[in-house]
């Protein structure tokens, strides 16, 4: 995101305004670590830029730990903090909402080595920033009268319209498994390598939004294909062609209990 | 303004001497299990909470900020406006905080006098804190402009608070007061005062007299353009470390003092106990809020007897 020859103003401000945004960037380029303070500035500016500093990586931290509290407990406040002025340089916060930056937590972790010691660390990732997306979703109410198309339309035009809350992941490990176990504050060790041992195949999740909480739930291959086609926007009919096993009638019946489905609409 | 005052529901007088307290989130369930009770001392007129908590559409932080606004009136204290930005304010984040006022229905809105914004390679950059303004004709000039286009966008008069610094620029040309007098002016917003800030400032820059200089920095607002203030504590400090404006501790001995020189010479305001690191039980903050209700007591309490005699 930043490299040297970023410091750049708007062409269209005036050049007084220009130079005051100049002078601004300036400042924040200086708290964010990417320009040393000028020898002009006193002591007394360099002790105040230090706060600013502190402040500014203390409050990513504190909001990566609130995002990401597994990750948090498996790495600890000092790789947290490394990680921290990482992702703070590579993809600042641009929206003023602290629960909005960290996206990229998951991706820094890759390039660093705790990917090769906590293999299964990019996957707890993606799954606590799923989550936390889905608590903050505004999902709708399911729009019972839809449900009439099943009978009404020809299959063929039938789709299916997902809650927005709703993402799917697929992990080589037991990551709801993991995630799990550090919700409690007595984490058994013990009893979360073995579950890591006997872990086999790959794990199917669908992480949501039901009665205002983020829910989590294990599916099976077949149910996670079926979404990731409901979302490439096949219509009913495609589907069942092309998952011509699937249980759609138990499905869907799980489906509107959990509060998957938005919608139902027929395209013309 | 393009939207008139008339469009809302609050008058910004409405909450005149009311007395209320930050809420975080530690508190939420015993500020919503308070029941109403007959010891005026526990009562709380209004909550406020920081805007960008709430900003998520859905889930349970929307259903809990519901609950709380139907049983307290609410201030929403937003940090990343960015009023004095000369990248100017965050489209994306005038509209989220303009789809929450429409919301809440807040009695009262505020940000601060500082800038928050720049753009590094054609994005926006938050700063991540309350950065100082360099005190300048161009700058209140720019924050004039800043806030009326707030002011607009939301349709409601905002309050602008004096926050604490730990820089001081070379390039000053009005004192804060000044700046902060003619932007109230000017934009038609006004002004909360940040008594702790003031301490806090005085204090990092080496004021003799800390408590005095704040008094004297308040002589020069007028009350008219005060719609609030916020009285709060911080973790003591050894020099030369600059003093941080943690609100970590109760309100001060001095923040006391200078909050009823404030309300002596004000009159009774809209009053907010900001308690947000190492916070107490819902009772301590809600006996802080206590406090400053007996010092707008006395001071009504005065009043009319000025009124009678």
């Amino acid at each position: 995101m930043f490299d040297d020859q970023t410091v750049s103003v708007e062409h269209h401000m005036s050049r007084e305004k220009q130079t005051l945004a100049y002078r601004q960037q300036e400042l924040v380029a200086m708290i964010y670590g990417l320009q040393k303070a000028h020898p002009k500035y006193s002591e007394g500016f360099a002790r105040g830029l230090r706060v600013y500093q502190n402040n500014l990586l203390a409050t990513a931290a504190r909001a990566l730990s609130v995002t990401y509290p597994v990750v948090d407990q498996l790495l600890g406040d000092e790789a947290m903090r490394v990680l921290t002025r990482g992702l703070l340089r590579e993809s600042p916060p641009s929206t003023g909402d602290w629960a909005d930056w960290g996206s990229d937590l998951g991706e820094l972790i890759l390039t660093t080595p705790l990917a090769q010691e906590h293999p299964f660390l990019f996957d707890v990732a993606t799954l606590e920033w799923q989550l936390h997306e889905a608590s903050r979703s505004l999902d709708q109410a399911l729009e019972v009268g839809s449900l009439s198309l099943l009978a009404d339309s020809p299959i063929e035009k039938l789709h299916i319209q997902l809650a927005s809350s709703i993402h799917v992941m697929a992990s080589d490990y037991p990551v709801d498994i993991i995630w799990r176990a550090h919700q409690d504050n007595d984490l058994n060790t013990h009893n979360l390598a073995d579950e890591l041992q006997a872990h086999q195949g790959r794990c199917y999740l669908i992480i949501h939004q039901q009665d205002d909480r983020p829910r989590l739930q294990r599916m099976t291959a077949a149910e996670y294909l079926w979404l990731a086609d409901i979302r490439e926007g096949l219509s009913l009919g495609e589907l069942l062609d092309v998952h011509s096993d699937f249980d759609f009638p138990q499905w869907l019946s799980t489906a509107l209990e959990n509060q998957w489905i938005e919608r139902l609409t027929e395209t013309h | 303004m393009s939207r008139s005052m008339a469009t809302t529901d609050h008058n910004p007088r409405e909450a005149l001497g009311w007395v209320g307290v930050g809420l975080r989130h530690p508190h939420y369930r015993d500020a919503l299990s308070e029941t109403s009770d007959v010891n005026i001392d526990t009562r709380i007129d209004f909550v406020e909470v920081h805007a960008e908590n709430f900003f998520a559409a859905g889930g349970m932080s929307a259903a809990i900020l519901q609950e709380v606004s139907e049983r307290y009136a609410l201030s929403l204290h937003s940090t990343s406006l960015g009023l004095g930005s000369a990248a100017g304010v965050n489209d994306a984040y005038l509209s989220k905080l303009n789809a929450l006022i429409e919301r809440t229905n807040p009695v009262l809105i505020s940000d601060h006098a500082c800038f928050t914004w720049s753009h590094f390679d054609g994005h926006s950059v938050h700063a991540g804190d309350l950065l100082p303004l360099e005190y300048t004709r161009q700058n209140l000039q720019l924050m004039v402009d800043n806030v009326d286009r707030a002011q607009q966008c939301l349709g409601r008069r905002i309050l602008v608070e004096n926050v604490s610094a730990y820089l001081e620029f070379e390039r000053t040309s009005l004192s804060e007061t000044e700046f902060l007098v003619e932007l109230a002016e000017r934009s038609q917003c006004g002004l909360l005062v940040d008594l702790n800030n003031l301490l806090v400032n005085a204090h990092n820059f080496s004021a003799v007299d800390p408590l005095n200089a704040a008094k004297q920095w308040l002589e020069k607002i007028p009350s008219c353009l005060i719609g609030e203030f916020h009285l709060a504590g911080y973790a003591p400090v050894q020099a030369p470390d600059l003093i941080i404006d943690d609100h970590s501790r109760a309100v001060s001995e001095a923040c006391w003092q200078l909050y009823e020189y404030a309300i002596w010479r004000n009159g009774p305001m809209a009053t907010l106990i900001e308690w947000d690191n190492d916070l107490p039980s819902w009772n301590e903050l809600v006996a802080e809020a206590a406090k400053a209700r007996r010092i707008i007591d006395a001071k009504q309490n005065s009043l009319e007897v000025t009124t009678h005699v």
